[in-house]
């Protein structure tokens, strides 16, 4: 049977490595990690950190939702998600999700659906501070699962 | 009646500034009575009302939906995650 890896939302520093490990599996033949890092432009100008803010116990439910509808929708082996909270430099980690599975296909179609999930349908807000200025970043209504 | 607890985020937890609020409900109420009292407690927080989303026991709900004593309801400005 499949297993789990992480599911969370975390103040610590994000290591691909260990997420990426978290979804070996010798029954699985490709593996596809996805890795968010905080980018340097925005709209209002160069970026001296993001801070990072979640509502963590729905953001955490959420991944597990999340996990549950790749597993609906595609045989995958392993999912690995977390996402950051707090303060982080440009060029940090703030989101990794991993997935294995048998054969390439449903592991990219299944680790861009949960990506793309996490921004849409997660409780969590990032503020950017531009030459001293804080913005939160203008995002979407959040979606119903 | 009874309350619920209210917790805000990002621009609503700066409109309203605090992290969260106990409520007293108000007879029956939904989650579309229990925004229409905080957008009036909170001025502040009425540029963002068309885009707020609440949130009862970690589940995004409609203006419909009932709310319950001790119940966690979440004020939810629009998110950018990633």
């Amino acid at each position: 049977m499949a297993r789990s890896g992480t599911r969370e939302v975390t103040a610590h520093d994000i290591d691909p490595k260990k997420i990426m490990a978290e979804v070996a599996d010798k029954d699985a033949g490709g593996t596809v990690v996805f890795i968010g890092t905080v980018r340097r432009r925005s709209e209002a100008g160069d970026v001296d950190a993001m801070e990072y803010q979640a509502y963590t116990k729905m953001a955490e439910k959420g991944l597990r939702r999340i996990e549950a509808e790749v597993r609906e929708k595609w045989p995958v082996r392993r999912v690995s998600m977390v996402h950051r909270e707090g303060l982080l430099k440009v060029g940090e980690v703030s989101v990794v999700v991993a997935v294995s599975s048998e054969h390439r296909a449903e592991a990219f179609e299944a680790c861009r659906y949960a990506i793309d999930r996490i921004k849409t349908t997660l409780p969590i807000w990032k503020r950017e501070k531009v030459r001293g200025k804080n913005r939160w970043v203008e995002g979407a209504p959040i979606k119903s699962a | 009646m009874g309350s619920v607890t209210v917790l805000y985020f990002a621009g609503a937890r700066d409109a309203v500034g605090k992290r969260r609020e106990v409520v007293n409900l108000e007879g029956k109420s939904t989650a579309g009575d229990l925004l229409d009292r905080l957008l009036r407690e909170y001025p502040r927080l009425r540029p963002m009302k068309a885009t707020i989303r609440l949130s009862i026991n970690q589940e995004v709900v409609d203006a419909s939906a009932p709310v319950a004593d001790g119940d966690e309801v979440g004020v939810l400005p629009p998110v950018a995650g990633g």
